[in-house]
């Protein structure tokens, strides 16, 4: 990140190769659509390029990166839901992007995370899918840890009923 | 730990053309950029411009407040005045910063200087209030809000500087920020001392630019 902010070309390319595939993951856990996960990817690189200065050598760069994201995904949400309060007067909806059939290859569990509010869902998949510590987590979001910690705990608690529900083994 | 993520998910991966295309739009553009000082520098810098543009904004309107006040109630107030000035400057650089360690969400430094001013008012002048409380007080609120509107747009010319991540909170670490300033100005230039006048328009002037900066935030984050 340093040498990108050097103005050293490879290495932003080289950011751009390590780092997309655990992005894209945290966009597709929380949006469950790949071709919407991948434009909220791009963006986000845009964005991450535009505002490289804001990070520091000192600071740890996975939090700084997943604020970033969070902002992107957060952006196209107030997006989507302006268009769509724009389009309620038009005659027929245009059709939105719907989640994947089998996005990631486990419905059950993409089911089940899209029945958690938003913000346990983010945490979730920060914790979970994009292996964050919980620190980490916290500088993303700008919650102290307890509160992160306490999102989890809450959505584990919801899954585990869910899953009560469902039958399965807990 | 009690949860695991599915295989399925854990092992997805972004479309390969579009992560080439962004690699390629990234490096063809990318040039040499300065990164921003370290938190405490930037604090030290909204603090030095804090304390100069209270001076300045005082001055036409005369020192009347610090020169009537005891030694021991100019070294509390400005003490006070000055450990806010930090919290709040340090609010608004984390604010500033994505991925930044956060020490107090700003609702809560905006209400801790609410109250920590309102007590030092009490403890410092007693007296409760004098007549024509309204009369007296409204000029006090109306130049508070005044010198807040410069540090408020100090704030935010900062603040592009970096990259804000959450619009409201932002908004309210920057407007008690410039309260705070009014506040600072006001405790310079007004030379009456009685809690119930420094708690309701002085002290005020922090709870309506806070409240200000969050309807700004929240109509900025619709």
């Amino acid at each position: 990140m340093a040498n990108y902010q050097r103005g050293d070309a490879a290495a932003a390319g080289e950011l751009v190769d390590a780092l997309s595939p655990q992005l894209f993951r945290f966009f597709l856990g929380q949006v469950r659509n790949r071709e919407l996960a991948d434009d909220l990817l791009q963006d986000l690189w845009l964005r991450i390029h535009s505002a490289r200065h804001t990070y520091r050598e000192s600071e740890p760069l996975l939090p700084w990166m997943y604020a970033i994201a969070r902002r992107v995904r957060i952006d196209q949400y107030r997006r989507n839901k302006n268009r769509a309060n724009r389009e309620l007067q038009m005659e027929r909806l245009p059709d939105a992007p719907v989640p994947d059939a089998e996005p990631a290859g486990n419905l059950d569990f993409e089911t089940l995370l899209a029945e958690l509010p938003e913000s346990q869902r983010e945490v979730l998949v920060m914790l979970k899918v994009s292996g964050l510590s919980v620190e980490e987590v916290a500088r993303a979001t700008g919650c102290s840890a307890g509160s992160v910690k306490q999102k989890a705990h809450r959505a584990y608690e919801k899954l585990r009923t869910l899953l009560k529900g469902s039958g399965h083994a807990v | 730990m009690p949860f695991e993520a599915p295989e399925g998910l854990m092992n997805a991966t972004p479309d390969a053309t579009r992560v080439a295309e962004t690699r390629r739009k990234l490096m063809a553009t990318t040039a040499p950029v300065r990164a921003l000082p370290p938190n405490a520098a930037l604090m030290i810098t909204c603090i030095a411009v804090f304390v100069a543009l209270a001076a300045i904004l005082a001055m036409p309107f005369g020192y009347y407040g610090i020169e009537n006040m005891s030694a021991a109630g100019r070294a509390m107030e400005f003490t006070v005045l000055l450990l806010l000035a930090v919290t709040l400057a340090g609010g608004v650089v984390e604010q500033m910063i994505p991925g930044s360690q956060r020490t107090l969400r700003p609702v809560v430094s905006a209400l801790t200087a609410i109250v920590l001013l309102s007590v030092t008012a009490l403890l410092l002048f007693p007296v409760p209030g004098s007549g024509d409380f309204v009369r007296r007080g409204l000029p006090c609120l109306r130049l508070g809000l005044t010198c807040a509107i410069p540090a408020a747009g100090l704030v935010h010319v900062m603040m592009r500087r970096g990259l804000v991540t959450d619009d409201i909170s932002a908004a309210v670490a920057g407007g008690a920020f410039a309260g705070l300033l009014g506040v600072a100005v006001l405790t310079l230039h007004c030379p009456i001392f009685s809690s119930g006048h420094i708690v309701a328009w002085h002290v005020g002037v922090i709870a309506l630019t806070s409240l200000l900066g969050a309807l700004a935030g929240w109509l900025r984050a619709r």
